[in-house]
Order: structure tokens, then C-alpha cells, then sequence
């Protein structure tokens, strides 16, 4: 079974948030600076790092740092933990509306 | 497109047979876990009221409390799974469920929506739409392929 202690609810968090979406389907395609981040997102660097300490709570991101640039990297676990998560609860409803269904069809 | 954890089924029954399908104990024991032999249901369906629904023989079972019967139309509760492995019972956060229930021509349709122990009414839609982007990402990892070009907000 699924734990909270797997973070879902700050992956949950970090992507209630569209910028925060946008910064992730962009990492989806590999890595990106902070520049590239904040010009996608049309934000400065400071709100860009407000987003990016979110996304590193939730441990969706990896960042290394080389001279003056930071590059960031998705992380996949905690999405595919959520994704379990979710298929967990939508496999579950749907067996549970095929049986009420079942219930009402003449034997 | 289906948004993350609601969908909804057509039931070939009145809506008020399909309502005590939910609200009441005989009534759920026709279809909520019915093919296991000890399934135990307790069913207090007012406002603040409790249910449990039990299966020890497969440890596990659900329980929370009704926040809206509005009958036959609309049911909301919290949801807490809880693991009865080992003798000890571990529980998860509350989620919410709600249920609506609307009359169609040849019986009723039931939509519901589950949402997860994180939310706060106010930022719900929001993490809707997290839901669904990451639904997406799912639907385009099992077809196949490279997951690239997936938009960050739910598709229409």
C-alpha cells in the first residue's frame, strides 16, 4: 500500500501549480538551466527559485551546479509513485461501478 | 477527457434503488465487495454518521464519516483505507468521495469524484489539473514511445 511517507502529498503539491507543470513537461524532454527555466516561464530568477525549491522538496528535480550555471534534471520515482497512486484508486472505482452495475442487471 | 479520479456509470436501476445501493447496509452488501464470503458493512448514513465496510479475510477495509446525504441526488464522505495485516491496522490520510446521482432514461447515472488527503477546497481544480497531467504522462508512458511534448495542463 501507498504510504505518505513516499512524499505524495508534496508531489501532489508541486504540481498544483501550472508554472510548476511547465518547468516539469520541459524536463521531461532533459536537463535545463535556471536561465532556460525562467525565460520558458516568463519570470525572473527569484520567483523561478521559489518554484524549484517546491520541486525539490517533492524531490522531482536534481540540480548540479558548474561555474555560474545550474542545471536542473526530473527525477521520475516520485511521479511514478504518484502515478501508482492514482491507477491504484481509478482500477478501484472502476470495479466498484462494473460490480453496483452487475447488482442491478437481471440475473 | 476524463479528469484524474472522477468518472461516472450508467446503472440500469431507478435512482432510489441505485441511492440505497450506497446508503444502506443490505444494499451495499449486493455489490461492494459482495464475492467475499465475510464482508461486514456498518452503515449510519445521516450527516457526521459513520461507515465501515470490512474484509478481514483479505485485511483490509474503509471507513469515514458522511458529510452530505442529500437523497437521492448527492452523497459526499471522507474516505480512510486501512490495512488490517498482522493484527495491526495502519490507516491512510482521509481522501473525500463524492457522488452524484442523476435520473436517465433506462436508470441512473452516477458520477464521482475521489480527491486525495491533500487538498484544500480552495486549491481543488489546481489539484486537478496536477492529476490529470500526470494521468496523461501515464496514458503516454503505457502507449509506448518517449514521453516528450506533454503539456502541462489537462487536455480538453
Amino acid at each position: 500500500m501507498v504510504k505518505y511517507s513516499d512524499g505524495l502529498d508534496a508531489v501532489a503539491t508541486a504540481l498544483a501549480n501550472p508554472g510548476r507543470r511547465q518547468v516539469v513537461a520541459r524536463l521531461q524532454r532533459g536537463a535545463a538551466t535556471s536561465s532556460q527555466l525562467a525565460d520558458l516561464l516568463g519570470i525572473g530568477l527569484p520567483a523561478l527559485h521559489k518554484h524549484l525549491a517546491v520541486l525539490h522538496a517533492a524531490e522531482l528535480i536534481s540540480s548540479q551546479k558548474s561555474g555560474r550555471v545550474v542545471t536542473h534534471r526530473l527525477q521520475r520515482d516520485p511521479l511514478r509513485r504518484y502515478q501508482a497512486w492514482l491507477t491504484r484508486r481509478t482500477a478501484f472505482w472502476n470495479e466498484q461501478l462494473d460490480a453496483l452495475a452487475e447488482a442491478f442487471v437481471a440475473p | 477527457m476524463n479528469p484524474a479520479l472522477s468518472m461516472s456509470r450508467s446503472i440500469p436501476a431507478g435512482i432510489d434503488a441505485v441511492w440505497l445501493a450506497w446508503t444502506t447496509e443490505p444494499g451495499l452488501a449486493r455489490w461492494w465487495w459482495s464475492t467475499w464470503p465475510d464482508t461486514r458493512y456498518r452503515v449510519n448514513a445521516v450527516v457526521g454518521g459513520e461507515y465501515r465496510i470490512e474484509a478481514a479475510e483479505h485485511g483490509m477495509g474503509v471507513r469515514g464519516v458522511y458529510r452530505v446525504v442529500d437523497r437521492p441526488g448527492r452523497l459526499a464522505f471522507s474516505w480512510i483505507w486501512y490495512d488490517l495485516a498482522d493484527g495491526v491496522a495502519s490507516e491512510e490520510p482521509a481522501d473525500e468521495i463524492e457522488v452524484l446521482f442523476s435520473a436517465q432514461p433506462g436508470g441512473t447515472l452516477v458520477a464521482l469524484t475521489h480527491i486525495g488527503p491533500w487538498t484544500t477546497a480552495d486549491a481543488a481544480e489546481n489539484y486537478r489539473q496536477g492529476w490529470a497531467f500526470v494521468l496523461d504522462a501515464l496514458e503516454r508512458a503505457t502507449s509506448g514511445g518517449e514521453r516528450e511534448g506533454i503539456s502541462p495542463w489537462p487536455r480538453p
